[in-house]
């Protein structure tokens, strides 16, 4: 099995208790996978324009209580909010032996982490930010960054759970063996079994193709033919009943697969 | 007077003649189907028994080993078996109060197929619960709520994000809140310098629709709790639904089974209602925190609905019969055990633990009393249940209001049962004497007899007896001679020839230890033999102390005659009981006389080494010499009397006769033969009374005298009532056969006192006066010179001052 083309973890850190945990599971893989950690936190340069406007006004996300705001207030704020992250990453990180930074910048949140994140980086992201609405899926910086994916991107709520299934669709491109390979490696950090989804009008070649990329892997493997007319749904359903914890893919429709499924798109 | 006759060989032991037994062994006799003896005993617990009204528990009251507990303990079971077998009893968790857990009542034996039923209804809400809520109908439908929520949400936003963008305004995310931005073309924020360049009117236009926006955002962001709160609602109303129609098949079959009893029925409604409420049980902690609950195989246990079957009759043939060997009062009436939890303690229902009362709840419950007594709170504690009718689960602390901890209060469980208590008479007495609650609890005394009569039948039947207990033992059959001398021995441990002993303990222990000299001779069959190596082995055994007070009277370390005459001294007879054996042996008993004031002085009582009976002894014989020898004149006495060398102390009246006969001798100046002892109360006429232990005293002086070698002339006076008391042992009966030793029985002090002295104790004539020589005459005027002299020292010139001091002057 070739080596993982993963040399550093990139971890964008916004202070939420979904960085938090993305976090954790951050630190676990580069452990794993002996890769170096970046913590970063992005000051979002818009923000700061914004204040410094003088019609600049806050609405409470709680209280909804207006308020002025200046770039003082954005700054202060900032400092408090990075200060308890760079806390919390330090407390987090400390428990696992690996070589870690942490980075504070200043610019546009989507178009820093794309332009740090290069083809060697897995870029780690919550799949929600700070909750406007507790329910909202995805947050917009993850959506952003999923449409450029710069690098393999891997998309938490919560924390990989060990010991359960690690899902992975393959459909035979040089893409999605190296994908396979991904997987098959995690699966096996997290001593999981490896299920391989694979597309119904071709599952008997595709199998035969995965079943030879993972000639030699020692964790149980399960094949399954998921429907192609159906696919998010398919995939979700599947996902629920095995109580999987991650879903390898490439493609950006099975986001809203199960809202608790840990995303990796290679 | 005629001379008292020394009484003959057959008068000292009254055989049991073997051949009147009409068996060989034991084995040819039928076991014994009744109870001999206990006429009264057993009439008293059938009517207990019988009578099923309050307070008529029943107290077996009689000596140690007469039989009382297997008596009891046989006719309750007897009585038991055809009673009807009483419910079984749970107690159940109280799902409004938890304090205070339910009672509920089953039909004899279903309350493990109630506790079941529970399990196995926990088992299936732990299998159909979860299933439910991974059933695809429930994810669909939750699915659905959660989406219309996320619908309205991202409507609101998108709403509000459109209507800034139309306006040239983005929504930006703050650390804390929201805020609307002027944005250029390619959605950048404004600069500042930009702003500023912005003609008036359109900055006025932006902050215009900054200021509509972000009263719409409020408005939007004051809906999303509301929002929020309905889609919860929605889903508790679908989690409702879902469980409601989950577990209701379930306990219908349930609740059509206990159709009948309406407590279970509550009881399973409670159940339901609070499975409904927390469902959440029976799912995993990590499948509510996925919203996705799974069923596992190894599912935590749910204490609160199970079953803690109390008391299981399920094995129970007809009424309980109880006997509960350590009634202490948690024994007794059940307790609330605890467990540690975190450094504290605590508890819950399934903790209670049953009492004797509520496994013989519906039937007999039998208690040793003086094990009762002893055991703290027990006795209130049982009195309380029996008063109330109901057993009510307390610490004592609790009963006694005494003390103040968060404990359970179980619902009481209805009580009715019938008591037994075992105990001594004294006890007995006490308790009615001192407990007024006492005599209302147990109104049946069923009093023991410590023996009954011997009469061919009754000896008959006590043969079948030692043959029942010899074949339940599974000891050697006894030949007939064997029987005969247990038999005799019976009567001996009675102290009456014409009674047997109902202390079958200790014939028990006879029959095993002559089984066991059977055996030692490998004998196939217990024999008289036996029997007498088993006795004379008993006594051997705890020998020790006898054995070495009459070494002491043969080394003459203690002065014991028994030859020869001694003025005002005389063999008395004691008996001491040391644990099961009781012997007799001689003491010394002196007397001094000289002029005084009336005195008889006890020196026993004066240093505080007699007993209140003694005393009272002491003070009768008194009376005696001033109501016999000086009705006219002042008894002028002053005498000494002594127990020599006695240093434990004495008790009971068995010597006043030989103290008097001390006392005569003395005042008589006529000697007393020392081969003879004397044992015998007196009353103030003279006559000699019973005594106990009339054997052990005979034995005790015929030991010494036997030592130093019988004469012929030695023997006992012992009370005429007495002599229905001899079963002597035959040693003593041989040596009076072959005229070495002589049992006197004696009437009156007259008949002791000639045979004592040799001298005729002559009878007053009409006016008073005893004949010339007469023992009586001597005491007369001795007790006359006496009262002269006194007279004559106190009163010399004026008669009438001693008239005054109650001492009148003599005819």
């Amino acid at each position: 099995m070739p080596s993982h083309p993963i040399q550093r973890l990139l971890v964008a850190l916004d202070g939420s208790p979904c960085s938090h945990a993305v976090l954790r599971t951050a630190a676990r893989l580069a452990q794993g996978l002996h890769v170096e950690l970046l913590g970063i936190f992005v000051e979002d340069q818009h923000l700061f324009q914004a204040a410094a406007l003088p019609i600049a006004q806050e609405v409470g996300a709680r209280s909804c209580l207006v308020r002025t705001l200046g770039q003082d207030d954005i700054a202060r704020d900032y400092r408090a909010l990075t200060h308890q992250t760079a806390h919390t990453a330090t407390q987090v990180v400390r428990q696992f032996d690996i070589e870690w930074h942490f980075e504070i910048r200043r610019g546009q949140v989507t178009e820093e982490l794309i332009a740090l994140a290069g083809p060697h980086d897995l870029l780690c992201l919550g799949r929600y930010g700070w909750p406007l609405f507790p329910h909202r899926r995805l947050g917009s910086v993850a959506r952003t960054v999923l449409t450029h994916r710069p690098a393999p991107l891997l998309l938490l709520s919560s924390e990989i759970l060990p010991q359960h299934p690690i899902f992975v669709t393959f459909e035979g491109t040089p893409a999605a063996q190296q994908r396979l390979q991904m997987a098959a490696r995690l699966a096996r950090l997290y001593q999981s079994t490896l299920t391989v989804l694979l597309q119904g009008n071709e599952s008997k070649s595709l199998y035969k193709m995965a079943n030879t990329a993972l000639a030699g892997y020692e964790q149980t493997i399960e094949y399954r033919q998921v429907d192609l007319q159906f696919w998010g749904w398919d995939v979700g359903r599947k996902a629920n009943r095995t109580n999987a914890t991650m879903l390898t893919s490439y493609q950006p429709a099975l986001m809203d697969a199960n809202p608790n499924l840990a995303l990796l798109f290679i | 007077m005629s001379p008292v006759q020394p009484l003959p060989p057959e008068l000292l032991y009254t055989r049991t003649d073997p051949s009147l037994l009409r068996f060989k062994t034991s084995t040819d006799l039928p076991p014994l189907q009744e109870i001999i003896g206990q006429d009264r005993a057993v009439g008293a617990v059938k009517f207990g028994i019988g009578i099923r009204r309050p307070g008529y528990n029943i107290f077996a009251l009689g000596t140690t080993g007469t039989g009382r507990h297997e008596l009891v303990e046989d006719f309750l079971r007897q009585h038991a078996a055809d009673e009807p077998t009483p419910s079984d009893w749970c107690y159940v968790y109280n799902f409004t109060d938890s304090y205070y857990p339910v009672a509920l009542e089953f039909p004899a034996g279903s309350g493990v197929a109630f506790c079941r039923a529970m399990e196995e209804l926990v088992e299936e809400l732990y299998a159909v619960i979860p299933a439910a809520f991974a059933s695809d109908e429930y994810r669909i439908r939750r699915q659905t709520i959660e989406n219309t929520l996320r619908e309205r949400q991202e409507a609101a936003y998108r709403a509000l994000q459109t209507e800034a963008n139309q306006h040239g305004l983005d929504l930006l995310r703050t650390p804390s809140g929201l805020v609307f931005a002027p944005v250029t073309e390619t959605q950048e924020v404004i600069d500042p310098e930009a702003f500023q360049k912005l003609s008036e009117e359109e900055k006025e236009r932006i902050r215009g629709h900054i200021e509509e926006l972000q009263g719409k955002l409020q408005a939007v962001l004051q809906q999303a709790p509301d929002w929020e709160s309905e889609t919860r609602r929605d889903l508790r109303a679908l989690d409702a639904e879902t469980i409601r129609f989950t577990v209701t098949p379930l306990f219908t079959r349930l609740l059509t089974t206990y159709a009948d009893q309406p407590a279970v029925q509550k009881y399973l409604a409670a159940v339901q209602e609070d499975v409904q409420h927390h469902f959440d049980l029976f799912l995993t902690a990590e499948s509510k925190e996925d919203g996705e609950p799974s069923h596992t195989e190894s599912h935590p246990p749910i204490t609160r609905y199970k079953v803690n079957l109390l008391v299981d009759c399920s094995n129970t043939q007809g009424a309980p019969v109880v006997y509960e060997d350590n009634p202490a009062y948690g024994n007794l009436v059940g307790r609330v055990e605890y467990t540690t939890r975190m450094g504290g303690m605590d508890t819950d229902f399934t903790l209670i633990r049953p009492g004797a009362l509520h496994r013989a709840n519906g039937g007999y419950l039998m208690i040793d009393a003086r094990r009762l007594l002893l055991e703290p709170y027990a006795w209130e504690g049982l009195k309380r249940a029996l008063r109330a009718g109901q057993i009510r689960i307390e610490t004592p602390g609790q009963m006694m209001s005494q003390v103040n901890v968060i404990t359970l209060e179980p619902d009481p469980i209805p009580l009715d049962i019938k008591v037994a208590l075992v105990g001594d008479r004294s006890l007995y007495y006490l308790l009615s004497q001192n407990d007024p609650d006492f005599d209302e609890l147990f109104k049946v005394a069923a009093d023991f007899e410590d023996v009954m009569h011997r009469t061919p039948d009754s000896q008959a039947r006590y043969a079948q007896l030692i043959a029942s207990l010899a074949a339940e033992r599974d000891l050697r059959p006894l030949e007939s001679e064997a029987v005969a001398r247990i038999l005799e021995e019976s009567a001996r441990m009675a102290d009456d020839a014409h009674k047997l002993s109902m202390a079958v303990g200790a014939i028990i222990d006879l029959m095993q230890e002559a089984d066991y000299w059977a055996g030692e001779e490998g004998a196939q069959t217990v024999r008289l033999s036996h029997v007498e190596m088993a006795l004379q082995e008993q006594y051997h055994r705890s020998a020790r102390i006898p054995e070495r007070s009459r070494e002491m009277i043969l080394q003459d370390t203690v002065h014991i005659q028994t030859e020869g005459a001694v003025v005002g001294q005389i063999n008395g007879l004691s008996v001491m009981q040391l644990g099961k054996i009781r012997f007799g042996q001689p003491t010394r008993i002196t007397a001094r006389v000289r002029m005084g004031r009336g005195e008889v002085v006890d020196i026993e009582r004066e240093v505080a080494l007699s007993g209140r009976l003694h005393s009272k002894g002491v003070l009768i014989l008194s009376s005696y010499l001033s109501n016999r020898y000086a009705t006219e004149y002042p008894l002028s006495l002053h005498a000494n009397l002594v127990f020599e060398q006695s240093y434990g102390g004495v008790d009971g009246d068995s010597a006043s006769s030989t103290e008097l006969y001390a006392l005569l001798s003395a005042l008589a100046e006529l000697p007393i033969r020392q081969a003879l002892a004397v044992t015998g109360s007196v009353d103030q006429f003279g006559n000699v009374q019973a005594i106990g232990g009339v054997n052990e005293k005979i034995e005790g002086f015929f030991a010494v005298c036997q030592e130093r070698g019988l004469t012929g002339e030695q023997g006992v006076l012992i009370p005429r009532t007495n002599v229905r008391n001899l079963m002597l042992r035959s040693e003593v009966v041989q040596a009076v056969e072959n005229g070495q030793f002589a049992i006197y029985p004696i009437s009156t002090i007259d008949e002791g006192i000639e045979l004592l002295t040799g001298t005729p104790a002559g009878v007053a004539d009409d006016n008073g006066i005893f004949p010339e020589g007469s023992v009586n005459r001597r005491v007369q005027e001795r007790l006359l010179a006496f009262a002269r002299r006194w007279l004559a020292l106190h009163y010399p010139a004026q008669p009438g001052e001693a008239e005054r001091n109650g001492d009148g002057p003599m005819a």
